[in-house]
């Protein structure tokens, strides 16, 4: 199986070589801006907070760019008819791609946590976002789970599928907003002022102490969301092997 | 065999080595550097992550490399680990909150402020945290199971393996035990030296189960989720039989009632399990010459 991700990896490796060079390019650039903005001596005037919110928000977006397309690589009719025969099997293949988003969403998580930790040397103030960044892992790692059995069973029209899918949940929650009662999710302490409060503060102090000031229904849905990505995950993997070979015939050869 | 214990020695000396600067470095860290969080924070996590360090070191030099596929999860194939890695620690978790809260004379109700409300969420953030919680683990477990423990058996045999492995695993929470007070705290008779052999006596045996799973597995990820589970529900479950106060003022008890006596109770059984199965394993055909005939096939 670490064959079939390094060919995957090697199939790819101009994008991922481009991703890297950007990452450390923007390391690079925020790190200057972020020494010849400070004053010394003085209080700083840069929000470094902000600085790693910022970045945290482009790479993990961008990285499911990345993972979106390194999973759809190599999975033409002929090649899914072949790992059907090989030894690492249908499971194999599929988890190979499960694993290589992971793969791909970890480095990334490491970026952040080496960035947060690069601004925090040059600010003098520890900067701690790594629960932000796991939970981000963890969404970015659901969000591919729901994306791959559409890949692998509705072959290149997957993706559109999925985005076609979302675009009419968007609509409906478009016109139930335009139309409908929303002020249960206005009021405080409701759905938007939630939201709002927790991209105001995502150090791992604020949203341990968001977390456990929510209320008990909220509170007992974010304590089992992990446990339930995995389920998801889990789901996943078994429809993405069931629809493995159904897919295959809506490639073209 | 004379080369693989020459390369076993030459890869847990230099584990050893690199865990020992680190170890150093901690608690120069501990006694100086505590006013600078930025400082204190990347030589605690260096610290935390010495194993790995070693182990990559380790492996680097003696050109083991990684092709053994330690880091692969493996779930395939291997549900009965992981379902173990999760469960073993719980249970041990959870005896040991029991056992604190009858020796300790508190009693089995949840002494919580919410209840059985708060008790149930108490347990969903210990498990909540468990996967962040894995990935810190994973640099003392990349050292320990997936390096030292292999090699020593290599050269001392399964049993040289989990006592000596535990025994260098325990004292390398020195910085922890003596300048944090982990587990059984600062203020008791034998400071600290009473402390780091109470440490080794339950990494001996918690190291047991550990490296059961690791190696029924092939892959050091169910013992990174067994190490996290340890450091995440221990405590959390403690809280909910013992109040503050007791805990506070009992801190070597607890740590003995709640760390130790689990350890053991889980770490005999899962000791024994791999030395009888690796007899077994020794019976099976392999030694069997050509021509010879053997019962089990």
């Amino acid at each position: 199986m670490i064959g079939l991700i390094r060919k995957d990896f090697y199939l790819n490796r101009k994008l991922i070589l481009a991703f890297l060079v950007m990452c450390l390019a923007y390391a690079a650039i925020m790190a200057f801006a972020a020494i010849f903005i400070r004053t010394p001596g003085a209080d700083s005037p840069i929000n470094i907070q902000f600085f790693s919110i910022i970045n945290t928000a482009m790479f993990f977006l961008c990285t499911m760019s990345v993972q979106s397309i390194m999973i759809q690589s190599d999975l033409g009719k002929r090649t899914r008819y072949y790992f059907c025969a090989s030894p690492a099997g249908i499971k194999g293949f599929i988890a190979s791609k499960y694993y290589e988003s992971f793969l791909i969403g970890f480095l990334v998580f490491l970026y952040c946590e080496l960035y947060d930790l690069m601004l925090s040397v040059i600010d003098g103030k520890l900067l701690n976002n790594s629960l932000l960044h796991v939970a981000l892992l963890f969404m970015i790692m659901t969000l591919q789970s729901i994306t791959l059995p559409f890949i692998v069973g509705f072959g290149k029209h997957g993706p559109h599928i999925k985005t076609a899918i979302l675009l009419i949940l968007f609509i409906c929650c478009a016109i139930y907003g335009l139309f409908g009662d929303i002020s249960p999710f206005m009021k405080e302490g409701g759905a938007i002022s939630m939201l709002r409060e927790m991209m105001e503060n995502t150090d791992n102090a604020s949203i341990l102490a968001w977390i456990l000031g929510a209320a008990y229904p909220v509170l007992i849905c974010v304590l089992l969301a992990p446990h339930l990505m995995i389920l998801l995950i889990y789901v996943s993997f078994r429809i993405s092997c069931a629809l493995f070979r159904r897919g295959a015939m809506t490639y073209e050869a | 065999m004379k080369l693989d214990k020459k390369k076993a020695l030459r890869s847990i000396l230099i584990l050893l080595a690199t865990c020992l600067v680190f170890v150093l470095l901690q608690c120069y860290s501990y006694a100086h550097w505590q006013e600078n969080e930025v400082l204190s924070y990347v030589t605690y996590f260096a610290f935390l992550f010495s194993p790995l360090t070693g182990c990559v070191l380790a492996r680097l030099i003696t050109r083991e490399g990684f092709r053994d596929g330690i880091l692969w999860p493996r779930f395939l194939g291997n549900g009965k680990a992981y379902l173990l890695a999760l469960l073993i620690p719980t249970f041990s978790g959870f005896l040991g909150a029991i056992l604190s809260a009858l020796f300790l004379g508190d009693g089995l109700d949840i002494k919580l402020d919410g209840g059985p409300r708060m008790a149930i969420l108490t347990v969903l953030l210990c498990f909540a945290q468990l996967y962040y919680v894995a990935f810190i683990t994973a640099g003392e477990e990349l050292g320990w199971r997936a390096l030292l423990y292999d090699q020593l058996e290599i050269l001392l045999g399964t049993n040289g393996a989990v006592i000596l492995g535990g025994i260098l695993w325990g004292v390398w929470h020195f910085p922890a035990l003596y300048y944090l007070g982990i587990n059984f705290g600062k203020d008791y008779p034998g400071f600290p030296y009473l402390g780091i052999l109470l440490m080794c006596v339950a990494t001996v045996f918690i190291g047991a189960p550990l490296w059961l799973v690791r190696k029924m597995s092939g892959s050091v990820i169910p013992a990174c989720l067994f190490h996290g589970v340890i450091d995440s529900v221990f405590n959390g479950f403690l809280t909910l039989f013992l109040t503050q106060e007791v805990a506070a003022s009992h801190t070597l008890q607890v740590g003995i009632y709640d760390f130790v006596i689990p350890s053991v109770i889980v770490g005999i059984p899962s000791w024994i399990y791999p030395l009888r199965l690796g007899k077994r394993k020794m019976q099976t055909p392999t030694a069997a010459t050509p021509g010879q005939t053997t019962n089990e096939a």
